[in-house]
């Protein structure tokens, strides 16, 4: 809606993008979530921890 | 009941149920396992970092919700802070999916239900299933065109595996029930049972490592033997 605030960094005022391939249809919105979700799982694994420093 | 003022109590007398649950309470669950000073080091790792974080996620949603339930609808969809609220609400509702997903994932590829954490891991995923309802009865609690659109759509799923009678989804009174005191109790009930679990039993320990040895190079045969052993 024109007369409110940008409310977004995008323009959600149209219907979602859908990728669709086969039988695998899914909003690019959830895409891009799930694959984010991918990929800091493999960051919280590969990522070393760090370590507390040890009192002198 | 203990006589307190003639001293020690005799062994004769009945426990009180309040010793009981006490005394039990304590075995199941001492001080140095509820809060221990030290955990194993395979727990430094950014993978154990999830389940906290999804705790902290839905204090910030309950914290919101407490908000946005006290001022009201008007409120969220019109004033501009209602919008910052309804929004705060949203998104950290998607962060506690969101980080819950990955801690679901760490979980199942660490087996976690090893070791005699069954209920650790069913506790999780009953949690992660009744936060679904509450995130969707949420969604009908807007007060908005999408609710309605969703509550339209949803009806007839609900009403085609039976239970439309028991759930109804255009009923805004009991989904909003549902959503701001049944399930969040529910979820927070789990919550405190899940990490009481972990707790009690610790987190699990990794897979033992498999040594891949390399086969046995057979040596030079004897004279007057085949190789095969007898």
């Amino acid at each position: 809606m024109s007369s409110l605030p940008a409310a977004a960094l995008f323009d959600l005022s149209h219907p979602a993008r859908y990728v669709h391939w086969h039988f695998f249809q899914m909003s690019v919105a959830n895409l891009i979530a799930i694959l984010l979700m991918i990929a800091i799982f493999v960051a919280a694994i590969l990522i070393p921890y760090p370590k507390r420093r040890r009192e002198p | 009941m203990t006589d307190v003022e003639g001293g020690a109590a005799s062994s004769r007398e009945p426990k009180m149920w309040t010793t009981s649950v006490r005394e039990r309470a304590v075995a199941a669950m001492p001080p140095e396992k509820l809060l221990p000073d030290r955990q194993p080091s395979y727990m430094s790792s950014w993978i154990y970092v999830f389940g906290v974080a999804s705790i902290a996620a839905l204090v910030v949603v309950i914290g919101s919700g407490v908000i946005l339930g006290l001022k009201g609808p008007e409120w969220w969809h019109v004033t501009g802070i209602g919008r910052f609220f309804n929004s705060i609400h949203l998104w950290a509702v998607e962060i506690f999916f969101f980080v819950m997903v990955v801690h679901l994932w760490g979980k199942f590829f660490m087996g976690a239900w090893r070791g005699g954490r069954g209920r650790t891991w069913a506790t999780g995923a009953i949690t992660f299933l009744v936060a679904i309802g509450a995130a969707f009865t949420g969604y009908l609690s807007q007060q908005n065109f999408d609710s309605q659109w969703i509550a339209s759509e949803g009806k007839d799923g609900l009403n085609a595996v039976g239970i439309g009678s028991f759930f109804n989804v255009v009923d805004f009174g009991q989904m909003y029930t549902f959503h701001v005191i049944l399930l969040p109790v529910v979820v927070v009930a789990l919550i405190v049972g899940h990490v009481l679990l972990v707790r009690r039993h610790g987190i699990v320990p990794p897979y033992a490592a498999r040594i891949n040895r390399p086969a046995a190079t057979p040596g030079p045969t004897p004279p007057g033997s085949t190789g095969v052993p007898s």
